[in-house]
């Protein structure tokens, strides 16, 4: 029976943890990754203000019912113009317009004939716009010809609003599928994201370890399950401050923000506090703010975070346990040994069915994907916010804790077996005999 | 019950799928001596290095520490080097030799009092406190040994010890390993630098291929080898017409040195007598024996022929 030393496993968490905290690449990562990070965004979003262009479509309505409803809207302008096709065209190319919105008298109802001509091929992202408000415009019109008002036809065409409830416990809760679809998408993007991020971590450091010889003198000196124990703990504990840190400095950045955006609406409503419209829009996005905190209220947020952060450990300690076994189990820089995607694949798989879940969380397959260890770290967060049956996130977790223990047995001897391995490339038979061995 | 040696190794086996490692190997280290563990890359030294330390388990066989079965607790009973690469370069020395010695549960402060003294012996009180990553090969090599022995093992392991060193500094480890010794303790080591063996080794063991090719005391094995040829050297001229002296291969005949090959029905006394009586002025006579470094050409060079 093997004798599990705590002192010498808290010793190897205290080394692999410190010795990667001072390194120059993780101070690097993580207090100016962040910044990398925001730096990236702003220069996309600019990118993106700074190279948008104006399309400038010159239009000839035969019809002249339709020119007057077409509106200018974001870079988008339409010029009117009475003549010929040729001379839409020569007046195209003088004032180097983009195209010609060509409306050929026709039924108001069932148009026909109408062409949009390019200078060069528009892109997808212009033709809609354009299509966008020649619908709008030709809806106008046909009112008009219709002779129906604009106001009934809007009540009439109205959505039925439909409020959805669900009676738990024999308490209402009234609107909260959307947020909870939202919360569920948003955890098992990030348990996702964390547990392959991790995960590769860990696996990368067992590979440069076995790239050594140090393995050899280590593990005469204390058993491989404590090694592995403490460098799955260490790194997990690496990661939590990593993390912990860019909460830190992303609240501090949120905080300055909302000073810094405060003061600005302030100057703004100061400036303009006639402004009927921008107050209904201030007033309509407080009651959204309102609406959805009630709704996150509602749906236990605190309780769901809680046992997110759970399964984000339990799901940590039960992959980081296989990473480990498959990075002792191939060879750095080298082929052969077991490829990645054999713990990656459960890791995506579940990311798909989490979809799924998020839409269907009572589904047969969102229940057993909650239930199997290899997707119920992904799969049940998308579910909590839909209230699961207690047993249900029992027997979840239950399982969790028991694979988990199964999973570091099993990466133990396969690490054992494995990580000395090195320089070679060995069949699964080899690792099969050796393992059965260790 | 005590036993004679340290380290006894029974019919060993270690099979991998495309070849064996081990082939039934016997080795047996006397106590309180230095063995020479000698073979080509290859041989599968450092398997059974790996199966001495219970890295790695055999298929077959039978392996005993002081005469017991050998088990988890003799491991803190020895001291292992290996051939390099076998320190965290990311850490301190002293904070990567403190580490090691703590996990072998020595207590904190007996550990510094320790790694300063050893770092002292080895000259490396200045890099107490620097990356091993900065350390050359040679210091880094240093710092493997300091590890290795600071929990003053019974039995220490060294595989290939003198890589990286230059001259003095191989020389340090020699000074070290005889202290060792003194000490009381056996040390096991692979080496490919043969005249290190003739020097250092109380016993050599050379295996090739996995197998056994030879074992025993160093001057038994050369003697085992011997081609019966004798060095001798004169200090007066000599009569050459003589029929011995005839036989005498001059290796240096300026300074009047050679040597000379007995027939197997010749002894090296009577050889002696008939010199001495041909009014010959011997100065020296002694055993021509084979250095290891020859017999393991020898042998292993046999064996290469062979396939």
């Amino acid at each position: 029976m093997m004798k599990i030393n705590w002192n010498r496993i808290r010793l190897i968490i205290a080394r692999e943890y410190v010795t990667r905290v001072r390194q120059r690449s993780f101070l690097l990562g993580t207090f100016l990754g962040p910044f990398g990070m925001i730096l990236f965004m702003f220069a996309f979003v600019w990118i993106t203000l700074e190279t948008r262009t104006e399309t400038k479509v010159l239009v000839l309505d035969e019809s002249a019912k339709i020119q007057d409803r077409l509106y200018d809207k974001d870079y988008l302008y339409f010029i009117k113009m009475h003549g010929t096709l040729q001379e839409a065209e020569q007046r195209c190319k003088d004032e180097s317009l983009d195209a010609i919105l060509y409306i050929p008298k026709s039924d108001m109802l069932s148009p026909r004939g109408i062409k949009l001509i390019g200078v060069h091929t528009l892109g997808k992202q212009e033709k809609d716009r354009v299509s966008y408000a020649l619908d709008k415009a030709f809806e106008q019109a046909r009112l008009t010809e219709l002779h129906i008002d604009k106001e009934v036809f809007e009540s009439i065409s109205k959505e039925v609003p439909i409020e959805v409830i669900s009676k738990e416990d024999g308490e209402e809760h009234i609107g909260r599928t959307e947020v909870a679809y939202g919360v569920g998408y948003i955890s098992a993007m990030l348990m996702y994201i964390l547990l392959l991020t991790y995960g590769m971590r860990i696996m990368n450091s067992v590979n440069a370890e076995k790239s050594g010889r140090v393995v050899e003198v280590m593990l005469s000196v204390v058993e491989p399950f404590e090694l592995l124990l403490g460098k799955i703990v260490a790194i997990g504990a690496l990661s939590l401050t990593q993390f912990a840190a860019w909460v830190f400095m992303g609240s501090w950045a949120e905080i300055g923000i909302s000073i810094w955006a405060q003061s600005r609406l302030k100057g703004l409503s100061m400036a303009a506090p006639q402004s009927g419209m921008m107050n209904s829009a201030m007033n309509t996005g407080a009651m959204r703010v309102t609406e959805l905190s009630g709704a996150l209220q509602d749906i236990h947020i605190g309780q769901i975070i809680l046992v997110v952060g759970i399964y984000l450990v339990l799901g940590y300690l039960f992959y980081s346990a296989l990473f480990a076994a498959l990075g002792a189990l191939n060879n750095d820089g080298e082929g052969g040994g077991i490829p990645s995607f054999v713990v990656t694949t459960p890791l995506l798989v579940s990311f798909y069915i989490s979809f799924q879940s998020g839409a269907s969380p009572n589904s047969g397959l969102s229940f057993w994907g909650s239930l199997i260890p290899f997707s119920s770290p992904i799969i049940m967060p998308t579910r909590l916010a839909f209230n699961p049956p207690w047993w249900q996130l029992a027997i979840s977790l239950g399982l969790l804790v028991i694979s988990i223990f199964g999973a570091i047995w099993l990466a133990a001897k396969i690490y054992k077996a494995g990580i000395l391995m090195n320089g070679k490339r060995f069949t699964i038979k080899e690792i099969v005999r050796t393992f059965k061995q260790s | 019950m005590q036993d004679a040696f340290i380290l006894s190794v029974h019919e060993a086996e270690k099979r991998y799928a495309e070849h064996t490692a081990l082939d039934k190997v016997n080795l047996q280290v006397p106590k309180g001596s230095i063995y020479g563990l000698l073979g080509r890359n290859g041989a599968g030294k450092t398997t059974l290095i790996r199966c001495v330390m219970q890295l790695l388990m055999p298929d077959a066989g039978q392996l005993f520490f002081d005469g017991k079965p050998l088990a988890k607790e003799h491991q803190h009973l020895i001291g292992y080097l290996p051939e390099e690469k076998g320190l965290y370069t990311d850490m301190y020395v002293t904070e990567h030799l403190l580490y090691l010695a703590r996990l072998r549960g020595m207590p904190k402060k007996q550990a510094l009092q320790i790694i300063e003294e050893k770092l002292s012996a080895f000259g490396l009180t200045d890099w107490a406190q620097r990356k091993i990553s900065k350390m050359s090969k040679g210091m880094q090599q240093k710092v493997q040994f300091i590890a290795a022995t600071m929990h003053a093992p019974q039995f220490l392991i060294l595989d290939e010890p003198f890589t990286g060193l230059d001259p003095v500094n191989a020389a340090m480890m020699e000074q070290e390993m005889k202290a060792f010794k003194e000490k009381g303790c056996s040390i096991l080591f692979s080496t490919h630098r043969m005249e290190q063996v003739e020097d250092l080794c109380d016993g050599i063991a050379l295996i090739d291929k996995g197998k056994n090719v030879l074992q025993g005391e160093t001057q038994e094995v050369r003697s085992r080898f011997s081609k019966r040829e004798w060095n001798l050297g004169f200090d007066t001229a000599l009569d050459k017409e003589h029929s011995l002296f005839s036989r005498i291969y001059w290796a240096d005949e300026k300074h009047q040195k050679g040597f000379i090959t007995l027939a197997t029905e010749e002894s090296s006394k009577e050889i002696l007598q008939s010199l001495i009586s041909a009014n010959a002025s011997i100065n020296y006579w002694e055993e021509r024996l084979p250095s290891i470094g020859e017999i393991f050409v020898q042998l292993v060079g046999q064996a290469h022929d062979e396939n």
